[in-house]
């Protein structure tokens, strides 16, 4: 049973060599596809904007109505709007990455190595976005704050100091591997259920990875907006 | 890789997901039900509570996720091969 | 043991971490700046205006509400001053026919009270005259009577 294990082909790659640098080209290839048919959409439902919102118009609202809410709640409504693309890409790039990755069926492209997927699966992506949110949150308190951003780390205690500076390194930790988890954690299992029994039994846990897929993309652009939200507050 | 280092990363694989998904389970289970609590004496605050609940869950949820990202590493990835 | 082939190899892996990672740092911080020209902000510019298009129709209704709510206070209380004026007509005209009425049955009064009066005393004197006609009568007759005794002896 163990050989069909490799059927699963975890960590292998379709590598791409430009120059002296290695991608993952199956990452690009699946983010390219999905953002091209997420930008598809948004610029069908913007095209023809009505006071009167209708169809596709209608759906994009509620979603930017929803980011909005998102944002304000963690960010506070001082600073919300500048941060409120950059949380709302987040969401979007990564519920995309996770619906993409379980409905589509990209077994049937056959690529020369590794195979077509989630891009949030692979821990380059989850990084990348777990860095960024780091940088962001850094920037943020930075640009609002001045120097008195760093109050921040002795804000109830000096004592708080090395535990805040830990938090710095833990904060993309546990925000890239809880992605990078959750995501290969639901494609593995059902890998293993379609080997074990390739009828009907898959369907529930596809659906539950369903949820947990949408749930990991709020909980990232919650979790983000919540680390800015953080840092431009201001202590008393 | 020999045998006894793939029967023990085997193992501890096992081990790390199932125990660490015992702390994650008893937290997210008292969490649920301060939650459930919460909402049966002010169902106004529902949604609030559940944002929260989710977001507390996540952090809960990654210990958990630690645990298999180890096992994933010991059977996947072993340093010790 | 196919499984842990994948280790066997100089690359690949789970962990592999390599040039994918900035770049797609660079990929997601386009697609913020897309996104934002192309979604966030034409959707924001249409739904905050229509937001404030409502709020203004909200305020606007308000200022309506309260001026509708002013006049009819106003016309209530024209009606409460109306209703009390009808009302003091009402019982002074009362109070006016009741006085009219009282006048009127003591007059009435009154001449009944005379005119029994009168009639009481006509048929007193009526009364006397003709005991006094009677009384004379009597006496003519009695006389007759002794007359008439004494001729016949």
């Amino acid at each position: 049973m163990l050989t069909n294990f490799a059927a699963l082909e975890v960590g292998q790659h379709l590598y791409w060599q430009i120059g002296n640098i290695r991608l993952h080209g199956q990452v690009f290839l699946t983010s390219w596809i999905l953002l091209g048919a997420l930008l598809v959409f948004i610029s069908l439902g913007t095209k023809k904007m009505e006071n009167d919102p209708k169809g596709l118009q209608n759906l994009l609202e509620f979603l930017w109505d929803y980011i909005r809410d998102l944002a304000r709640t963690q960010i506070g409504e001082k600073v919300y709007r500048d941060w409120m693309p950059f949380i709302g890409t987040l969401f979007l790039f990564i519920f995309i990455s996770n619906w993409g990755g379980a409905l589509i069926p990209w077994k049937l492209i056959k690529l020369p190595s590794g195979e077509l997927g989630a891009p949030t699966a692979d821990l380059n992506t989850t990084i990348a976005l777990a860095l960024l949110v780091s940088l962001s949150y850094f920037y943020a308190g930075l640009s609002n704050k001045g120097w008195r951003y760093f109050e921040y780390y002795v804000h109830p205690t000096p004592i708080m100091l090395p535990f805040k500076i830990l938090e710095d390194f833990t904060k993309p930790l546990s925000l890239s591997f809880r992605l990078f988890g959750n995501i290969l954690a639901d494609e593995l299992v059902v890998a293993v259920l379609v080997f074990l029994v390739p009828l009907v039994l898959p369907i529930p846990v596809m659906f539950l990875g369903l949820f947990t897929s949408a749930i990991q993309a709020l909980i990232f652009a919650t979790l983000a907006a919540y680390y800015i939200g953080e840092a431009v507050e201001e202590h008393h | 890789m020999d045998s006894i280092t793939s029967a023990a990363s085997v193992v501890a694989a096992g081990l790390a997901v199932g125990l660490g998904a015992i702390g994650p389970g008893v937290g997210q289970g008292s969490a649920a039900q301060g939650a459930v609590e919460g909402i049966a004496r002010q169902p106004e605050a529902e949604g609030k509570i559940r944002g929260t609940l989710l977001l507390s869950f996540a952090f809960m949820e990654s210990l958990t996720i630690y645990g298999l990202v180890v096992a994933l590493v010991l059977l996947f990835a072993n340093p010790f091969s | 043991m196919l499984a842990f082939n994948f280790f066997g190899t100089t690359e690949g892996g789970l962990f592999d971490i390599n040039a994918t990672l900035p770049l797609m740092a660079i990929q997601v911080v386009a697609l913020t700046y897309i996104l934002n020209s192309i979604f966030f902000k034409p959707i924001g510019n249409v739904v905050e205006k229509r937001e404030k298009y409502v709020s203004n129709n909200i305020i606007e209704a308000k200022k309506k509400l309260s001026e509708v709510e002013k006049l009819e206070a106003d016309l209530l209380s024209q009606l409460q001053s109306a209703r009390s004026e009808a009302q003091r007509i009402v019982s002074e005209a009362e109070n006016e026919s009741d006085k009219l009425y009282k006048e009127a049955l003591e007059l009435a009064n009154n001449e009944a009270n005379t005119s029994k009066e009168k009639a009481r005393l006509e048929i007193e004197s009526q009364t006397s005259a003709a005991r006094d006609k009677l009384s004379k009568q009597a006496d003519d007759l009695s006389k007759l009577i002794v007359n008439r005794l004494i001729l016949e002896k």
